[in-house]
């Protein structure tokens, strides 16, 4: 299907419902208009469970369009019918269209029409009837047919939307994107299976454990009367000779992202202090949706950074900033679930797509970092990570602030060391990957003076004369890594395996403890796979970490050790993975 | 696997490879320009590599010296010469192209050749020429030697890739190394004059 016009039906579909923290749409009413006869079609909620399919063609000839699609097919999925073969979302393709353009631009319907000069067609009241439709039934007559009238003119406003968008589609892209959004309904309501009792603990006793956190977490006395001390974190770094960025102003960068990065790179010393400022400050474990039984479900938010990954809201989301809080996750009695990623997969698309020698050689080593800095000469043929774990640590830092576009100061600010050494460390990356920097400059001049870039499967962003060049220069990496996640969970779904959500680069599936083995073995593939049919010349390889009953899905690194103070504090016993 | 979910379809994708977009960005070829060739001489503390072929032998240069800074160069053309005996700074140079890391940042370098009689300056000439021809196949940086009165230089240990050069004709080279007001073609030149006591 490469047009608009190879379809025989094109429907317009809209549902009204309500849905719960956590929980499945309900649904009230439904209208469909076909675009090209008109024919509408307008059904209450009665009539609608009565059906066991969408009473319109959602087969191969046909094409379903919504604003949102994920919110209908959770209403398909609520109703039990089967989801139809094409989709094309008009929500996803307005992302795309304006993807790369810094402005203030917000994604509503109102937002859509109003970008399209459509404001004429806009449903009046949006807000009243939103607010009659997620306080729920029972309805009276009025109220049922003020929803439908509503809901009719959502569907009449997106048929304007379709013919003002129709010749920015780019088809069929435009189908796979709208594919994901069954993807992302199915996965929104399998969600993730959460330890309630021991939430309902913490939830219980949260303000105990903080002030019991400080005294047990910091024992180094960073905090003062309860406060995070600036001047005495500077000397608990100081002390253990912990490198640390700075602002302009030579104060300490304090953001989260920076106790993110560093939390990786010197865990042993940070990851304690991210967590409990984690804890302290962010952590709202009332916000965390839970549905009625007892599984963690959000809206997972596609497409909606840049590149096109995922942006669910941190709040709701158990994978939100606090790893320790992952400890929750617990599957249920007979069930498993795995946590499956590709190795190395920004560095795999670089190399890939680059088609560097020496990048392909360091990804396939098995320590790319150490095998870059024996490219470079820094160490022996024979070094190994226990033998020179300091070389192999700055050698690390730099490939991945390459990944990232960052420049000798900011990577000099990472490492805690001069700029001439950060320098010193680009020009090694430079000299051992040639054909990766020029494989980027391309990038650069092909976005500059094109305007856009695309990546394998059709998403783009717009280049603008104030774009950054780090972030363009990364588009291609980190938009086809999207893709791939995409593709994936596409064939492992297909697969009938359960995927609770997608974590950036990674995907949580579930299953009962019968069919570990053949699950894991199947999706392992399907990352593969995935990864063939973006990379077109290469496959990336697939790990997986499985958990069953009464196991957690807790970082070792990055989260026991935490989990474990708030469990000693609640007098809980300790976890051992 | 036992899931009560309705089956997804993936109609139309079975052949999604078949719709891979490139990514190898080809079709836009960025080749860098330089406006400005420096001339001038490798700095003490710049690796550099010279090109084995891109050279042109015994060019006559006038050499005025500033105030302050470097001096300022002035291509002769060669009939000038025998007219020119009178005016001091007159050598004859090997011009060779040379880039820098870590940028590939071209220069052209005017090396004096040797007048073979026995002057001390010699010596720096040499030296200067061994050191360009050693350059033609490794990275090197040089320096003034005051005792020797002769340049040394310093390989890399390094295995650095090879220079990126500027795909440019030798006369295009010498217009933005040496530029159209660098070049002297009439002994009216002001320079000469200047030189001369005539202005």
């Amino acid at each position: 299907m490469a047009r608009l016009s190879d379809f025989k039906e094109i429907w317009i579909v809209d549902f009204e419902f309500q849905i719960s923290e956590g929980g499945f749409p309900e649904v009230h009413c439904m209208v469909a208009r076909e675009a090209r006869s008109n024919r509408l079609i307008r059904a209450f909620r009665e009539e609608l469970l009565a059906a066991d399919e969408a009473p319109f063609d959602v087969g191969k000839d046909a094409l379903f369009v919504a604003y949102y699609s994920s919110a209908e097919f959770g209403c398909f999925l609520s109703l039990g019918w089967p989801l139809p073969i094409h989709t094309l979302d008009l929500y996803v393709e307005f992302r795309r269209l304006l993807a790369g353009r810094e402005v203030e631009q917000r994604f509503s319907l109102l937002h859509a029409l109003s970008h399209f000069n459509l404001g004429q067609h806009a449903p009046s009241a949006k807000a009243e009837w939103r607010d009659i439709a997620m306080r729920g039934g029972p309805f009276t007559p009025e109220e049922a047919q003020g929803l439908l009238d509503y809901c009719q003119e959502d569907v009449d406003a997106t048929c304007h939307l379709l013919e003002a968008m129709k010749m920015d589609l780019n088809f069929p892209y435009c189908l796979f994107r709208g594919r994901y959004m069954q993807s992302i309904a199915l996965m929104e309501r399998q969600g993730i299976p959460i330890d309630t009792e021991t939430l309902e603990l913490l939830r219980d006793n949260w303000d105990h454990i903080r002030s019991q956190l400080i005294d047990r977490i910091d024992v180094s006395g960073v905090y003062t009367e309860g406060s995070f001390s600036e001047q005495r974190f500077e000397q608990y770094l100081a002390a253990n000779g912990v490198p640390w960025p700075r602002l302009q102003s030579g104060r300490l960068a304090l953001d989260e992202e920076t106790f993110r990065q560093q939390a990786r790179s010197h865990s042993r010393f940070i990851a304690k202090y991210h967590e409990l400022r984690s804890a302290l400050s962010k952590l709202k474990l009332n916000n965390l949706a839970i549905g009625p039984d007892g599984r963690n479900r959000t809206l997972l938010s596609p497409f909606r950074s840049t590149t096109s990954r995922n942006q669910p809201s941190n709040a709701k989301f158990i994978f939100g900033p606090s790893t320790w809080i992952r400890g929750l996750i617990q599957p249920k009695e007979d069930t498993f679930i795995a946590y499956i990623d590709w190795s190395q997969q920004e560095l795999g698309i670089a190399a890939a797509l680059s088609g560097d020698e020496n990048m392909l050689k360091a990804y396939h080593s098995g320590d790319p970092y150490l095998q870059f800095a024996q490219m470079a000469g820094a160490v022996p043929k024979k070094a190994t990570k226990e033998s020179h774990p300091n070389e192999r640590a700055a050698y690390k830092v730099c490939m991945l602030a390459v990944q990232y576009g960052m420049g000798a100061e900011s990577l000099a600010n990472q490492l805690g060391k001069p700029v001439y050494e950060a320098n010193k460390l680009l020009r090694a990356h430079k000299d051992t990957f040639p054909k990766y920097w020029e494989w980027n400059q391309r990038i650069l001049d092909t976005g500059f003076a094109e305007g856009r870039l695309e990546t394998v499967f059709g998403w783009s962003r717009a280049v603008l004369g104030d774009s950054k060049p780090a972030s363009v220069g990364n588009f291609p990496v980190q938009g086809n890594g999207a893709e791939m996640l995409r593709v994936a969970i596409g064939l492992i779904q297909n697969q009938g395996i359960r995927v609770c959500v997608p974590i950036h680069d990674a995907v949580l599936v579930e299953g009962h403890v019968s069919e570990e083995r053949e699950c894991l073995l199947i999706a392992q593939k399907c990352m593969q796979k995935a990864s063939h049919m973006v990379l077109g010349n290469m496959t990336l390889a697939a790990e997986s970490k499985a958990v069953r009953a009464p196991s957690r899905l807790i970082d070792n690194d990055r989260g026991l050790g935490f989990w474990n103070a708030v469990m000693s504090i609640l007098g809980r016993p300790q976890y051992i993975s | 696997m036992t899931e009560t979910e309705p089956p997804l379809v993936m109609d139309g994708f079975a052949d999604l490879e078949q719709f891979r977009l490139p990514q190898d960005y080809s079709e836009i070829q960025a080749i860098v320009d330089h406006t400005v060739i420096p001339l001038r001489k490798p700095k003490k503390q710049h690796w550099f590599r010279v090109h084995p072929e891109i050279k042109m032998e015994g060019v006559p240069f006038l050499e005025v010296e500033q105030e302050s800074g470097a001096p300022e160069m002035f291509m002769l053309h060669g009939k000038l010469l025998p007219s020119l005996t009178d005016v001091p700074g007159i050598s004859r140079r090997c011009l060779r192209l040379c880039v820098s890391r870590p940028n590939n940042t071209p220069f052209v370098w005017p090396i004096k050749l040797p007048t073979d009689s026995g002057a001390k300056h010699d010596d720096w000439a040499r030296s200067a020429l061994a050191t360009a021809r050693l350059a033609e196949t490794r990275w090197l940086r040089m320096s003034s030697d005051m005792h020797l009165n002769a340049y040394k230089h310093f390989f890399a240990a390094a295995s650095w890739s090879e220079p990126v050069w500027p795909q440019l004709e030798l006369v295009e080279i010498l217009r933005r190394s040496v530029g159209e007001n660098h070049i002297i073609n009439s002994l009216d030149h002001p320079v000469i004059r200047q030189l001369r006591g005539l202005e």
